[in-house]
């Protein structure tokens, strides 16, 4: 296997290659900026990690339901705080 | 001295004088839809189809272009109202316009439940909130619907039609 392969498939678990895949990673990252504030690289970087975390403890918890929570929780932050966690006023 | 109301009042009937105005050529789809209900009776289905579309992109238009309302979640009520109308459909309710009623009952209930929450915000957290609305309406719809009520229901209906 080349080289170039090699740093091909380095990611390749976590981002398979196919086509429309930027498509399902689009709502992660829009609820990323949007629960953690437009403007800021700080609330992103927070939001990015609650909602990983939370997403993956919720599959585990209740595999049933899947995602459900992870947009219950989407919901709830923004209806508390609707700039994000860390938008400027 | 005109009043705040007045001229509202006046914008509003203006614009419904002269900007929504029903023209002619608005009729142009139905009377397509008509005339191929008789000059192709083999593609109703087809045509049912088409005819569903228009609606769609029509009441999208009507939230997004009338109302104002920012949506990425517009498909969760055309959703409501398929899944509606088919777990009536299989559960032995096959009467197409009382289905559409209570499609368009069950998503203007969710509608109005929804909107009456997420219609506070604006901007981008509107448009998140619409898109999480649908995107937990999906996971439903996959998670206990479909599995539970819709499969079975389902080969129940072909083995009932086609003895399968």
């Amino acid at each position: 296997v080349s080289r170039q392969v090699e740093q091909i498939r380095l990611g390749a678990d976590l981002l398979p290659i196919v086509p429309g895949y930027a498509l399902g990673n689009l709502v992660y990252f829009l609820i990323v900026v949007s629960v953690g504030g437009l403007g800021s690289i700080r609330g992103p970087f927070v939001a990015a990690f609650l909602v990983g975390t939370a997403d993956t403890a919720f599959k585990y918890i209740a595999p049933e339901l899947g995602a459900f929570f992870i947009y219950a929780l989407t919901m709830a932050i923004l209806l508390w705080r609707p700039r994000g966690l860390f938008g400027h006023a | 001295m005109v009043s705040a109301p007045d001229i509202a009042s006046d914008t509003m009937l203006d614009a419904f004088a002269h900007r929504h105005r029903l023209r002619p050529f608005e009729a142009l789809p139905w009377l397509i839809a008509i005339a191929a209900f008789f000059v192709f009776p083999d593609y109703l289905a087809l045509g049912a189809q088409i005819l569903a579309t228009i609606l769609f992109a029509l009441s999208l238009d009507l939230v997004l272009g009338y109302a104002g309302i920012v949506t990425l979640g517009h498909a969760a009520f055309f959703g409501t109202g398929a899944y509606t109308a088919g777990i009536l459909a299989a559960n032995g309710w096959g009467e197409p316009i009382s289905g559409l009623i209570a499609a368009g009952a069950a998503a203007g209930a969710v509608g109005f439940a929804t909107g009456a929450i997420i219609l506070r915000t604006t901007g981008l957290t509107l448009l998140m909130q619409t898109l999480v609305v649908a995107a937990m309406l999906v996971i439903v719809a996959i998670g206990l619907l479909f599995d539970r009520v819709l499969f079975q229901a389902g080969e129940r209906y072909i083995q009932r039609r086609w003895g399968v």
